[in-house]
């Protein structure tokens, strides 16, 4: 991380509130769903940041909040200096040819009555480009997404779901983005295919120095290309740390029991398994639990954890962690803890 | 229902012809006599001051037709129990033959009976009730008298005769609706049988025949109960028209017939608005029902 | 107790005949975890689905045999077939929360399953209802009985198909991905479930899964699906630490992992899973092999056994000594082992 050029992507105490309301006709009280709750990260150019967490951690709405998809209820997300958040509709657009996404669903994400070459096309008209050069370019980039691209003039239907999530990823670099944020883009595909697309995605990182924003909704698929990953927890970041230190050494206790919950082969003559990881399951964003959001469900919560929400610390070797009992951490690494300056706002020191 | 009204109101405010002292004046009249008219009447006045006044009258009860010079509100209420009386007949009758042949379609889907029931469903949709309603006039009450010819007694003056003058009248509304349901009811049948819970059930080991009823024809049943609800209120609300011109019920469709025949827009407005009313009103009364019929609306919205 | 013998099943469709199941041959031992393990199109749902009879319809075909205690499933009547679900067989489905019916209340589900096999009284399956689901771990039973499935969450959902799936004692259940549409830390509760369950009863557990981790933490045996052909078969040690198949090996090393050091490149195999409209003659997953050569392409391979370790099947046409120097040729050039 160099100092002097500003990131490329900045949130800032980014929140996504939304409300609820009940549909008992008796009943019309509502409530506040905590979706994003003051979620702030940089990232820099070329660089890819993996986003982890179960479902309703807040993670896709965090992605959508980053496009403006969704609009932030407070917070900022300046993209190259820009706020994204208060820009107008024609500064948007310029941004969004900086900013493309890529989605889960490639099936649906796709127009059925549009022929592919008319997908990735419509990115290049886009900028201009006409005529003749627009069948080129893509032909191109069918190519470089491993497609073939003498299939230009077929619909995405003819082809199978890791070839759309190509056809998908090659619409997204039509413009010539600088971020690509992926929301789960793998999780509907096979495991093998699954491996094709995780080392395209690679390919095209080193090639063309893109970043990304990988969603995920387990820690194995984002760890071949992310270089940093935060781990999200009912709305909040309880994790952010260079990849390979937090599958060795997590320091949160959340993203431990996420990595010991992915299955592995059970040692020889082990017949019961190892029983359970982690007990419960996951808060309504509805209902937050006080203090630390996790501790209903952490074997090491104390009572400050019921009563105080821990800021997010920065331990040495640029870990992010938010607990009061940080693991994996020798008692001079903890004691060079700071409070970070992407830490929540309303954060009680302890 | 304000833009109900207003639509309404100004449509017939546009229509050639329709001006209303002519009309209310007679043929013979002379232009004194219109213009004391327009004068009294106020037809003078700009059009949203007429909608107004007319609007102000209808929800202090005092608005008068123009043609008969009566009230239009004990109109449309002396022509509520005829209404009223054919909905209810001819809604039980129209969903319990829709679901019973709706059902049995689904289960045979593919085979004979289920061609049979839509060829059958296919006729009735698409025969005019007006149709349905003269043939069957024609056969069941002029060449052989079974049921009177047109006409209604109240029930409590004589339920029987009550009975025997709706039973056609019944039997002609409901044909279009019966064929619709049953199509309605079998579609969404068949979606259901591809449904998990479907296979769950197939998998429990039940018999066919709780397979069908409790979890196909159950959850398929939830939209078809508040489609009837729809249709029950645009009936009451004066829409069976032409069932109640063709039986001569003398009910609040039949009513909103006349004034449409002589241009006449009070009772036109008020059969309208009443109309949107009921339907805004069962909207409601359905989302109820619905807590009560699906329980997946109780929580999420 | 289960013998399925040359499992065969096609459905015609308007594009022509699926051969979903393609000679499918295996056995379950009583009290054993199967697992099979394959991509989608591999005919692993299919297969399972088969054996409770789920599958029939006017245009599916069925060949070969599957023995269950005494009765042969293939040409079961449905009576037959209905007396079975339940009792002898129950089935677990991908996602509890289509898999369950929305408007029935989750205790009358159970119910309905208990009374539709015994004369027992509404009260006396309600209660059996209540200590099923305590037994799978859902807190207040008594309360939430009575509660619909979107009242609950996910992982509570698939705890509920498995209370449902016991409630008749069956003697093996089918799970058909039962945690793929859960979050990992739930997934890692429901199978933990789900040994608890064999380890206290005799009960067999078919496990359908395209997840190699879940195979390797649970599974005592498994079967590897390509195309509708089973193309390895072992008890799962073997068959992680010698796997013969080219398949298998590559569908071993493209599984990203969070343990041990982070391989050069993830292992992926080229294109994608054959098309059973119109599959490949020969060995299925030849178009995709990087070691095929002619044979590969004709004539579809046979079942081999392994010499050293008679209970492990492969469908390969490669030599034993070939199959070893090329499997680590491909994890060498990976960085993987």
């Amino acid at each position: 991380m160099t100092v002097s050029r500003p990131p490329l992507l900045e949130a800032k105490h980014v929140e996504l509130h939304y409300t609820v309301r009940n549909t008992m006709v008796l009943d019309r009280s509502t409530a506040t769903v905590r979706a994003v709750d003051d979620v702030s990260f940089t990232l820099d150019e070329g660089e890819t940041l993996g986003v982890v967490g179960e479902s309703g951690c807040g993670k896709t709405s965090l992605a959508r909040c980053l496009l403006r998809l969704a609009t932030p209820t407070a917070g900022t997300v300046h993209f190259r200096g820009h706020d994204i958040t208060r820009a107008s509709p024609r500064a948007l657009r310029g941004i969004r040819r900086e900013v493309q996404m890529v989605f889960q669903d490639p099936e649906a994400s796709l127009n059925p009555r549009k022929r592919i070459g008319q997908i990735v096309g419509l990115g290049l008209r886009l900028q201009g480009i006409k005529g003749r050069e627009v069948t080129d370019r893509a032909r191109t980039l069918l190519g470089q997404v491993g497609l073939d691209p003498e299939h230009i003039n077929r619909f995405p239907h003819e082809f199978s779901g890791g070839q759309r999530q190509r056809i998908g990823i090659a619409r997204a670099l039509a413009v010539q983005p600088s971020l690509i944020v992926l929301d789960e883009p793998v999780s509907a595909l096979d495991v093998s295919v699954q491996a094709q697309v995780i080392n395209l995605l690679d390919d095209l990182k080193d090639k063309s120095g893109l970043a990304y924003i990988f969603v995920a909704h387990d820690l194995s698929v984002v760890r071949h290309v992310s270089d940093r990953i935060a781990v999200m927890y009912l709305g909040k970041i309880v994790e952010l740390t260079p990849a390979e230190a937090l599958y060795h050494k997590p320091v949160h206790p959340y993203t431990a029991a996420l990595l010991a919950s992915v299955p592995v082969r059970r040692r020889a003559g082990e017949r019961a398994g190892r029983g359970v990881v982690v007990k419960g399951e996951p808060a309504n964003p509805v209902n937050v639990p006080s203090g630390c959001r996790f501790h209903p469900r952490c074997q090491h919560s104390t009572e400050i954890c019921t009563l105080v929400e821990p800021p997010l610390m920065r331990f040495p070797g640029d870990r992010l962690a938010a607990c009061h009992h940080p693991r994996n951490l020798s008692d001079s690494e903890v004691a060079l803890a700071v409070r970070s300056p992407l830490s929540p706002l309303s954060t009680g020191g302890a | 229902m304000f833009a109900i009204s207003v639509f309404t109101f100004f449509i017939f405010q546009v229509i050639p012809n329709g001006d209303p002292a002519l009309r209310l004046a007679g043929q013979s009249a002379t232009p004194q006599t219109i213009a004391a008219i327009i004068k009294t009447w106020g037809f003078d006045k700009p059009v949203y001051v007429q909608y107004l006044d007319t609007m102000e009258k209808i929800f202090t009860g005092t608005v008068v037709s123009y043609s008969q010079q009566v009230n239009v509100l004990s109109q449309i209420q002396r022509g509520l129990p005829a209404t009223i009386s054919l909905a209810l007949g001819a809604g039980v009758i129209w969903l319990f033959w829709g679901i019973v042949l709706g059902a049995s379609s689904a289960v045979r889907a593919g085979r004979f009976t289920d061609r049979l029931l839509g060829v059958v469903a296919l006729v009735g949709v698409s025969t005019p009730t007006f149709v349905v309603g003269a043939v069957s006039l024609y056969f069941f009450a002029y060449r052989v008298h079974i049921f009177p010819l047109s006409g209604y007694v109240p029930f409590f003056q004589d339920p029987w005769e009550w009975f025997m003058h709706l039973v056609l009248p019944w039997f002609s509304l409901s044909v279009v609706y019966i064929g619709f349901y049953s199509r309605v009811l079998r579609s969404n049948m068949l979606d259901a049988l591809h449904e998990d819970f479907v296979r769950t059930a197939r998998a429990k080991g039940l018999t066919q025949r709780r397979i069908w009823l409790n979890h196909v024809l159950r959850t398929s049943l939830i939209p078809v109960i508040s489609l009837w609800g729809l249709d029950f209120a645009a009936v009451i609300g004066g829409g069976a028209i032409l069932v109640e011109v063709v039986f001569n019920l003398d009910g609040v469709g039949e009513y909103a017939a006349e004034s449409i025949m002589t241009l006449d827009i009070p009772p036109i407005l008020v059969i309208v608005m009443y109309g949107a009313f009921l339907v805004v009103l069962v909207a409601a009364l359905v989302d109820i029902l619905y807590v009560v019929l699906d329980p997946r609306v109780r929580l999420n919205g | 107790m289960l013998q399925v013998e040359d499992l065969r099943v096609s459905f015609r469709t308007e594009e022509g005949e699926v051969k979903a199941v393609d000679g499918v041959s295996f056995s379950v031992e009583p009290g054993e975890i199967l697992a099979v393990v394959g991509e989608s199109g591999s005919g692993k749902s299919v297969t399972a689905m088969t054996l409770m009879g789920l599958t029939r319809s006017p245009n599916a075909t069925f060949g070969g045999t599957a023995h269950f205690g005494g009765t042969e499933l293939i040409g079961a009547s449905e009576e037959q077939l209905r007396r079975i679900r339940g009792p002898e067989i129950a089935m677990i489905f991908q996602n509890p929360m289509t898999a369950l019916n929305p408007v029935q209340r989750i205790g009358d589900q159970i119910v309905e399953q208990i009374r539709a096999h015994e004369r027992v009284s509404r009260a006396a399956a309600t209660e059996r209802a209540v200590q099923l689901l305590a037994r799978v771990g859902i807190p207040r039973p008594r309360e939430l009985v009575r509660s619909y499935a979107h009242e609950l969450s996910g992982g509570m959902r698939q705890r509920v198909m498995i209370g449902l799936a016991l409630s008749c004692s069956p003697r093996l259940i089918i799970a058909d991905e039962p945690t793929t549409a859960l979050d990992v830390t739930i997934q890692a509760q429901i199978l933990a479930e789900l040994e608890s369950l064999r380890a206290d009863s005799d009960v067999s557990i078919i496990l359908i899964t395209h997840d190699l981790g879940v195979v390797s933490q649970v599974a005592d045996r498994v079967l590897v699906m390509y195309g509708g052909r089973v193309v390895e078969q072992s008890d799962v040690d073997d068959l992680l630490d010698d796997p013969q198949h080219p398949y298998t090996w590559a569908l071993l090393a493209s599984v990203p992992r969070v343990d041990g050091e982070k391989p050069r490149r993830l292992a992926s195999i080229a294109g994608s899973p054959p098309s059973l409209l119109r599959p490949p003659p020969g060995c299925h997953f030849s178009p995709r092999c990087p070691h095929r050569y002619d044979d590969c392409s004709n004539v579809p391979p046979l079942a081999a056994k392994l010499v050293a370790a008679p209970r492990h099947f492969d469908r390969c046409w490669l030599t034993a000594e070939d199959k070893l120097r090329l499997r680590s040729v491909d994890f060498e050039r990976i960085g993987a082992k």
